[in-house]
């Protein structure tokens, strides 16, 4: 008789039985949204350490150069820039190498000699680097043109197309966090009217605001909290699903559209923020009502 | 305990259903209200139980001026007043026993004295049968019975009845007056509001009539002019 009792019958609403499902479908939709984030996160992470703490030279190529001269080109860059400080490592890089990495965008049968492709020359950096004015001078002493990417403009610009997906991401999260709320604040004045005349009765045996707020509070959050459960389920299921494609498509970039437990337990945490939002504008809806009421 | 001085009182912006209302209950005391349909007794009860502000005059409860009482120290006012609803107002979804159970549960009393008041109470009013049947199920009769015993439940030192004893045949009706009489003369005071001429004749109470908006408090108790006011 006493467990589950309620004065306000609202979980027999009509109007308030699609909440979960509208709440889930939300839910779902920021749960996405934050995932990606997250990923974007760490994907720009992941990239931005990998160019970081190192540089890579590019030597162009004369067309009427032979292979010989082009390498002698190349030693003498070495040795003008060899045993500079905050120079750990200098690695010519391949031809098998610079086809594998142009593949992607070239296919796999490249003829080098038919495409003036730059020979690179990558150097693995000790602490802070060496000085880039005495490296850039050094090296243009040898080799006029050469060219040398310290990948700076590539990480500002990696930064921020990562920052500015991350901020969309953001602000779909704080949409669908608006109009949750919102759905909230309207099914609740839909129960304060259909309830009013149980309202008026509670108000006149001397229920308190709080007392009648906190049924409407209490229901409000578990339907939010139900909704968000389905919600978080169906969004960690797809991102699983879309982390088992991404693996199976292979590539660096792709293989880290996974979440770690500690992106999991932020999600996780997503019902019970849901639930809390959502008791705080049911809360807020019926006492700003109560006020109206003598 | 509740002072009326020139209250006026009217709905939106229509006349006022109550003009230069003036009157005094004093703790312990017993009336009956009596008035012709429209008079403006059910106005006069909204008053009184804090559902509608007047538009005009001094209204002072427990000896407190309700201009000057902040809305938060309403339901303490509230749970001293006992009401028995014209139309009951039961709340269809709950059983019997929640219903009268209500007004302790708003008021935080504990479970296990609630148990014991509620179920003590309803077998008083007869319906100790009728524990968890639903106001659907009941007759007018019984839904009154609930409704006062709704109203009587916290022991409130105001009790109102809006026509108590509309639906019920005359040896309930007196069997309830009693109980009313019971709880008066354990303190509380009582304002009914009836048409039930053999009641008012047999209760000997003094009479607060309404007539056309206006109160005049008659006593003793006088038939023909009962009659004569309320044809």
């Amino acid at each position: 008789m006493i467990a589950k009792r309620t004065d306000i019958p609202l979980g027999v609403d009509g109007s308030t039985k699609m909440l979960p499902w509208i709440i889930a479908f939300m839910v779902y939709i920021a749960t996405l949204a934050m995932a990606g984030g997250m990923i974007l996160s760490e994907v720009a992470q992941t990239w931005s350490e990998g160019l970081t703490g190192s540089l890579t030279i590019q030597v162009p190529i004369d067309p009427d150069e032979t292979d010989r001269e082009t390498n002698k080109r190349i030693t003498n860059a070495i040795a003008a820039i060899d045993g500079m400080a905050g120079i750990a490592k200098i690695n010519v890089m391949a031809q098998s190498e610079i086809q594998h990495l142009l593949e992607p965008w070239l296919g796999q049968n490249i003829d080098p000699a038919s495409l003036p492709i730059p020979r690179l020359i990558t150097i693995v950096l000790d602490g802070d680097g060496p000085n880039m004015e005495e490296l850039h001078r050094r090296l243009v002493a040898v080799i006029p043109d050469i060219v040398i990417d310290d990948h700076q403009l590539w990480q500002e610009r990696l930064v921020s197309l990562m920052e500015a997906l991350q901020l969309v991401a953001m602000v779909i999260v704080l949409i669908v966090g608006m109009a949750g709320t919102i759905i909230v604040v309207f099914a609740t004045r839909g129960g304060l009217a259909t309830h009013r005349s149980i309202i008026e009765v509670l108000h006149l045996i001397g229920a308190r605001d709080s007392y009648i707020a906190k049924q409407f509070q209490t229901h409000a959050s578990f339907t939010a909290f139900r909704g968000a459960i389905l919600g978080v389920v169906f969004g960690g299921i797809t991102i699983l699903g879309l982390g088992y494609v991404a693996n199976s498509l292979g590539g660096d970039m792709v293989s880290q559209f996974v979440l770690n437990i500690w992106q999991w337990l932020g999600l996780m945490a997503i019902p019970f923020i849901t639930a809390g939002i959502a008791m705080l504008s049911a809360r807020r809806t019926v006492i700003t009502a109560l006020k109206r009421m003598m | 305990m509740i002072r009326f001085e020139n209250v006026g009182m009217r709905y939106g912006v229509g006349p006022e259903v109550l003009r230069d209302i003036t009157f005094r209950l004093e703790p312990g005391s017993f009336h009956f209200l009596t008035g012709a349909s429209g008079a403006g007794k059910s106005s006069l009860l909204k008053l009184m139980y804090l559902a509608h502000r007047p538009s005009r005059g001094l209204i002072s409860i427990f000896e407190r001026d309700l201009a000057t009482v902040p809305k938060v120290a309403m339901p303490d006012i509230r749970r001293r007043i006992g009401v028995v609803f014209q139309d009951f107002r039961l709340l269809d979804h709950m059983t019997t026993f929640d219903n009268v159970a209500l007004p302790l549960r708003v008021n935080g009393a504990d479970e296990v004295l609630i148990k014991k008041h509620v179920s003590e109470l309803l077998a008083w009013v007869g319906l100790a049968d009728h524990l968890n049947a639903r106001p659907a199920t009941l007759s007018g009769g019984q839904k009154q019975r609930v409704a006062i015993a709704r109203a009587v439940i916290s022991r409130p030192s105001l009790l109102l009845a809006d026509e108590p004893t509309g639906n019920v045949d005359n040896d309930i009706a007196v069997r309830l007056l009693y109980l009313f009489e019971e709880l008066n003369r354990m303190g509380t005071s009582i304002l009914i509001a009836t048409h039930n001429e053999s009641l008012i004749k047999r209760f000997q109470h003094p009479v607060l009539h309404l007539d056309d908006g206006q109160l005049s408090l008659q006593q003793p108790y006088d038939l023909e002019q009962f009659n004569r006011q309320n044809t």
